[in-house]
């Protein structure tokens, strides 16, 4: 079986790890316990043609009051080390989360050019407080595709890590070396 | 743009150049050539790697210009290694690694330090703690003596990859739990990021080792590449050598593959061969070298000697008195044995009561209990037993020869089955009233033997002694046989008795008699009794008529021995010459010469049957002057 390694990041609070408690053990709960560090879990998943194992690292969340240049901390540097593929999370009720994500998006980029990387606008129930609108999107160039999902309701969520997965477990051409 | 010079000296330049060419001709272009040759880069590059390295060989061998060409060399490397150290470090590390640390080993040898763990203890207390702590833990007893008993195992290795923490490949000893390993390595590397982003700049010194509860965790960290070994006990720092090594093995024949895809590497079986090896383990082994855990053992010998002496004392004690209960248990259901007393003294067991002396000997009950005959000894007073097994075997011994006799006694009456002798019936008659128990005998199962049966009969018919008397082949009656006049055949059958329980069975004797009458009947069938002419018989057949008269008086009387109806039928012939009537005439005188010749003889005539026979008129025939003989069987009536 392949196993690979799959990022959550994103400005705190928008439901990193909401999003992979409810991927991998079906489960949501209201309450906030920020992330310190990391935290890891697994989910053996069926592919198109494989079993893959994904582990998943919910990295904590980035601070939007952060200048750009400090918003990624060299701990975050070292937990996305040889990542497979990111899922960028964004909170769709808080506009300033999707800026936080374009930033890290441009940094991410820049240091994995050849790492897929989904967005997800989470907390697609909040329909009253949605926010995410035209241009959202913008300056999310090169991205793989982008979802609204909640943690909440379980939408999209499955549909979004098998999705990624499927992405990253295709690209052959992993990199061979340094990157 | 402007030019200071006048424009005298340009066209001066220009008449130079002419004149040049003018005079130099071909030779200026060659110049042109070396010209540009010697001031482009392209081309004296080419130039240069032609010569070089003969020149640095030359160079080389040089004492002055070698060490001067050296020192720039080393200088570019150095400042290389500075700018780049990582690289220089990478590639450096399978060979520098095992050869500084096998030259620090050779150092150190007498001094690296065994850690002692702590076997102070003895085999029961320590075993009932481990049990106690197993149940406790709910940790299987066999792991937690492992995790006492080995100095240290190595339980479970993993190679991660460096950056993403994904396992490569991994191997566990058979014994080990499983966990999940994916989370586990990747949790580790996080830690490992975590712990030198926090603590150290990048670049410092990574995380080497970590406790997890009762085991040990420890990370060796190459550079693409991190092996965590999960450690029960304490090793010995030649393991983290050991370890090392084997990393470095790794690397050095599979670490192009170690930033790629991690199933990959989990599939080359060089990996998983080298990472079994890291598998390292050594159990406890009694220490020798001091004189305290010397004395120790002693002490431990002598306390295993006394148990063992404890042990057999009370092993042989509980044997005996299971042996003894064993003898006693048998000699008490024996039939033919009253076991009054049973001890055991001095090693012997003793025996002692009443003993049948029809009951099997106490030697054969003795090697039945598997006890050496030799540690038993008896005292046995005779008695006559009344049990029923006794009363029969008492029995059996005065009958004499019974072994073909059932016997069957209910407490008061015998039965009897089988064939007994006359002096044995009378016995067996005479039994009850004398016996202290028999009360009765039921003799109508049981019989004369045959050859006493056999000569009751005999006496009893007045047989001749061509009469054969025999025990049928099933056993159930006696069979006479042989040779008999059939008269004595007739009187006996009539009045046949079973005799001594035996029935007479004359069936083969009737067959004998049968078949002879048989083969008279055929042998006097169309018999002729030839007549020479009117009623005189040729001489020839006067002297046949004796033997006829003979066989059919056999005949006769065996018919009516055997309760055959038989007819005798004379058939009159005549020669067919003359008159009918007058043949037919003297067919039948012929006929009645015949009947009263054979009345003569003492034939019964009311058996004769006169009668004519058939014969062709017209054709003289001498030999129709005859009375043929024929025999039929009257059908049952
Ligand atoms: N309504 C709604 N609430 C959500 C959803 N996802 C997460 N939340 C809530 O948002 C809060 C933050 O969720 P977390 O999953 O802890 O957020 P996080 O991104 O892991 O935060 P950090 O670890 O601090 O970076 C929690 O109270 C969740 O219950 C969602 O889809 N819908
Ligand atoms: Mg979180």
């Amino acid at each position: 079986m392949i196993s690979r390694k799959l990022c959550l990041l994103g400005a705190f609070a928008v439901g990193k790890t909401s999003l992979m408690r409810r991927f991998v053990k079906g489960v949501f709960d209201e309450r906030y316990i920020t992330t310190l560090g990391v935290k890891i879990d697994t989910k053996t998943v069926e592919l198109e043609n494989q079993t893959a194992k994904l582990v998943i690292w919910d990295i904590e969340g980035a601070d939007p009051a952060d200048r750009e240049n400090q918003l990624i901390s060299s701990r975050m540097k070292a937990y996305l080390a040889g990542t497979d593929g990111l899922l960028l999370v964004a909170d769709g009720t808080r506009p300033v989360t999707i800026d936080t994500a374009r930033a890290i998006y441009r940094w991410f980029t820049a240091e994995f050019p050849s790492v897929p990387a989904a967005l997800l606008l989470n907390k697609s129930d909040l329909v009253d407080e949605w926010a995410a609108g035209e241009g959202c999107l913008d300056g999310f160039d090169g991205l793989l595709q982008c979802f609204t999902t909640s943690a909440l309701s379980g939408e999209n969520v499955e549909r979004t890590f098998l999705y990624l997965a499927e992405a990253l477990t295709k690209d052959e051409n992993r990199a061979d070396g340094d990157s | 743009m402007t030019d200071s010079r006048n424009p005298g000296d340009r066209s001066e330049a220009a008449e130079l150049a002419r004149l040049r060419a003018l005079l130099l001709g071909d030779e200026k272009k060659r110049l042109d050539r070396l010209y540009q040759r010697v001031t482009e880069p392209e081309p004296r590059t080419g130039d240069v790697a032609e010569v070089l390295p003969g020149a640095m060989n030359r160079v080389a061998d040089d004492p002055v210009a070698g060490p001067q060409m050296e020192r720039p060399i080393v200088q570019t490397i150095r400042s290389a290694i500075k700018r780049d150290t990582e690289s220089f470090a990478e590639a450096l590390f399978p060979v520098l690694g095992p050869a500084i640390r096998r030259a620090v080993a050779d150092a150190l040898r007498s001094l690296v330090q065994r850690i002692n763990v702590a076997m102070e203890h003895s085999f029961t207390a320590k075993g009932l703690r481990w049990r106690l702590e197993a149940a406790r833990s709910g940790v299987p007893f066999g792991q937690v003596v492992m995790r006492h008993t080995m100095l240290y195992a190595v339980q479970e290795v993993f190679l991660i990859q460096a950056e993403s923490g994904l396992v490569l490949a991994s191997a566990r000893r058979e014994d080990t739990l499983l966990l999940d390993k994916d989370a586990f390595s990747a949790m580790l590397t996080a830690i490992q990021a975590f712990i030198q982003d926090s603590f150290g700049a990048a670049g410092g010194e990574p995380l080497r080792s970590a406790e997890l509860g009762d085991r040990t965790l420890w990370l060796i960290n190459g550079p693409r590449a991190v092996l965590a070994c999960v450690i029960i006990g304490s090793p010995p720092h030649e393991v983290r050598e050991q370890l090392m090594d084997a990393l470095e093995t790794l690397h050095s024949q599979y670490g192009d593959q170690f930033s790629g895809a991690p199933e990959l590497v989990a599939a080359e079986p060089g990996v998983n061969a080298i990472l079994q090896e890291t598998l390292l383990g050594e159990t406890v082994e009694p220490a020798q070298d001091s004189r305290r855990s010397r004395s120790r053992l002693i002490w431990a010998g002598a306390g295993l000697a006394l148990l063992l002496v404890l042990t057999w004392t009370a092993w042989t004690a509980w044997t005996d008195n299971r042996l003894e209960h064993r003898l006693a248990r048998l000699f008490e259901s024996e039939p033919g044995y009253v076991l009054t007393r049973h001890d055991m003294r001095d090693g012997q067991f003793h025996l002692a009561g009443l003993r049948d002396p029809l009951a099997r000997p106490p030697a054969v009950l003795i090697g039945e209990t598997g006890v050496d005959s030799e540690r038993v000894s008896l005292g046995f007073h005779p008695y006559q037993s009344l049990e029923a097994e006794m009363i029969e075997r008492r029995l059996r011994a005065a009958l004499g020869d019974a072994t073909n006799l059932e016997l069957e006694f209910d407490g008061a009456g015998l039965a009897v089955r089988g064939a007994l002798t006359s002096a044995q019936f009378a016995m067996l008659e005479n039994l009850p009233g004398l016996h202290p128990v028999i009360r009765s005998v039921d003799l109508s199962q049981a019989r004369l033997s045959a050859a006493e049966a056999v000569e009751q009969a005999r006496a009893q018919l007045s047989a001749p002694p061509s009469v054969a008397f025999a025990a049928s082949a099933a056993g159930d009656r006696i069979e006479v046989a042989g040779a008999a006049p059939v008269g004595w055949f007739a009187a006996a059958s009539e009045r046949s008795l079973p005799v001594g329980g035996w029935a007479l069975d004359f069936e083969p004797l009737r067959q004998s008699l049968g078949s002879r009458l048989s083969e008279l009947e055929r042998g006097l069938e169309d018999s002729v009794v030839q007549f020479s002419r009117g009623l005189r018989m040729t001489p020839d057949s006067q002297t046949r008529m004796e033997s006829l008269a003979r066989d059919l008086a056999e005949l006769q009387d065996l018919a009516a021995g055997l309760g055959v109806e038989i007819e005798i039928q004379l058939e009159g012939y005549a020669d067919g010459v003359g008159a009918a009537e007058k043949n037919l005439e003297i067919a039948m005188s012929r006929a009645r010469a015949v009947h009263s010749a054979l009345k003569d003889r003492g034939i019964n005539p009311d058996l004769l049957v006169l009668a004519p026979g058939h014969w062709e008129g017209g054709a003289a025939d001498p030999q129709q002057r005859k009375v043929v003989v024929q025999i039929t069987r009257e059908p049952a009536r």
